[in-house]
């Protein structure tokens, strides 16, 4: 038999609710938006990525944001969120700070990318999508994203890697390989620095 | 002002407005949705759409280059035509512009909605293309492409 919960008072349950519905709320998140908003999108790309900074995310010199991505996540929602030196981040991307996403350097991430960091673990058959579990996501530097593309949790992409558009990344990608496809399959190895110079 | 607007609300305003801008649409042509357009300079000179065409809500047109659309194309929600480029040749930035290429789209096509339609594309007169598929290379015509299937991965108790 379970133990039965503490009784909660009227009072007590209605502060756990307004708790529970309130944890999503961040100020500083909705005065971005509502800042960046008027903004049209592919314009003041500089201005974009520097309202980010000034929101509490950390974010390197250089990137440019042509859109601000929709972001959601918990209560440590900016210290989640790391976004290296001369990325270039297009429009319509999705970036769930459950967990922490590190985006190196010179990282490219095309339009309606969504990278993700909360799924569930697997449970009983009358209720397969169980509690909630939390996975960092990694992308190397100099990272290319194509369009559409899907990172699922606790994924990390080598640097110089290529995602082709409409992937779903299920596993790590190796560094300066190109994958696609659902699930994404390795397709080709790049060529690097130390191979273009014998 | 009209990208605020509803889809499947004041369509005529809105193929009027792309008209006023500057985008050559042929007669009969509707825009259910305020598509996006996105490029450096004059835009709008670079996309041209034939008669009796129908898009649908939320397009979005990346017009680094020529986006030429024919007669009687329908094109679903969520499309969207891509024309800028990347080098993939430099291991320290895979994703840096290298410039752009055109897109055409034969008359009659049909494309699903969530299409991806990558630079440099050819879709043949008369080819169905399937929801949410990623066209990479040319499709001939008269072809029906479809997406990527699902396989089954585990099986549970």
């Amino acid at each position: 038999m379970d133990t039965p919960e503490p009784k909660q008072t009227g009072w007590q349950k209605a502060m756990t609710l307004l708790r529970e519905e309130t944890t999503g709320i961040h100020p500083r998140l909705i005065a971005l938006n509502a800042m960046v908003g008027f903004l049209p999108r592919h314009q003041a790309q500089a201005t974009r990525a520097r309202m980010l900074a000034l929101a509490g995310f950390r974010v390197g010199q250089g990137t440019r944001l042509a859109g601000q991505p929709k972001i959601n996540g918990g209560s440590n929602l900016f210290s989640n969120l790391l976004i290296g030196a001369d990325c270039e981040i297009d429009a319509d991307c999705v970036l769930d700070l459950g967990e922490r996403i590190t985006i190196g350097d010179r990282v490219t991430l095309s339009p309606g990318v969504m990278i993700l960091t909360s799924t569930h673990e697997l449970d009983i058959r009358e209720h397969r999508a169980g509690p909630v579990q939390l996975f960092p996501v990694c992308i190397g530097d100099g990272a290319w994203l194509g369009p559409r593309c899907v990172i699922l949790p606790g994924v990390n992409i080598g640097a110089g890697a290529i995602v082709n558009a409409g992937a779903v990344v299920n596993k790590d990608v190796a560094p300066h390989t190109r994958v696609g496809g659902i699930p994404a399959m390795q397709l080709e190895v790049l060529k690097t620095r130390e191979s273009l110079t014998p | 002002m009209l990208d605020k607007c509803p889809p499947f609300v004041a369509s005529r305003a809105v193929t009027f407005a792309l008209r006023a801008l500057g985008v050559r649409i042929g007669s009969a042509s509707v825009f259910w949705g305020m598509p996006r357009l996105v490029g450096p300079g004059d835009v709008a000179s670079r996309l041209r759409i034939g008669t009796y065409g129908g898009f649908n809500a939320r397009c979005f047109f990346e017009l680094d280059d020529q986006v030429t659309i024919g007669d009687h194309v329908a094109v679903g929600q969520d499309v969207m035509f891509l024309t800028r480029t990347r080098d993939t040749a430099n291991p320290e930035q895979r994703g840096r512009n290298s410039g752009s290429a055109p897109i055409e789209v034969g008359n009659g096509a049909w494309l699903g909605a969530r299409c991806v339609v990558m630079p440099g594309v050819k879709i043949g007169a008369g080819s169905v293309i399937g929801a949410s598929v990623v066209v990479a290379k040319d499709v001939a015509p008269n072809i029906l492409l479809m997406g990527t299937r699902s396989v089954s991965l585990a099986k549970w108790r």
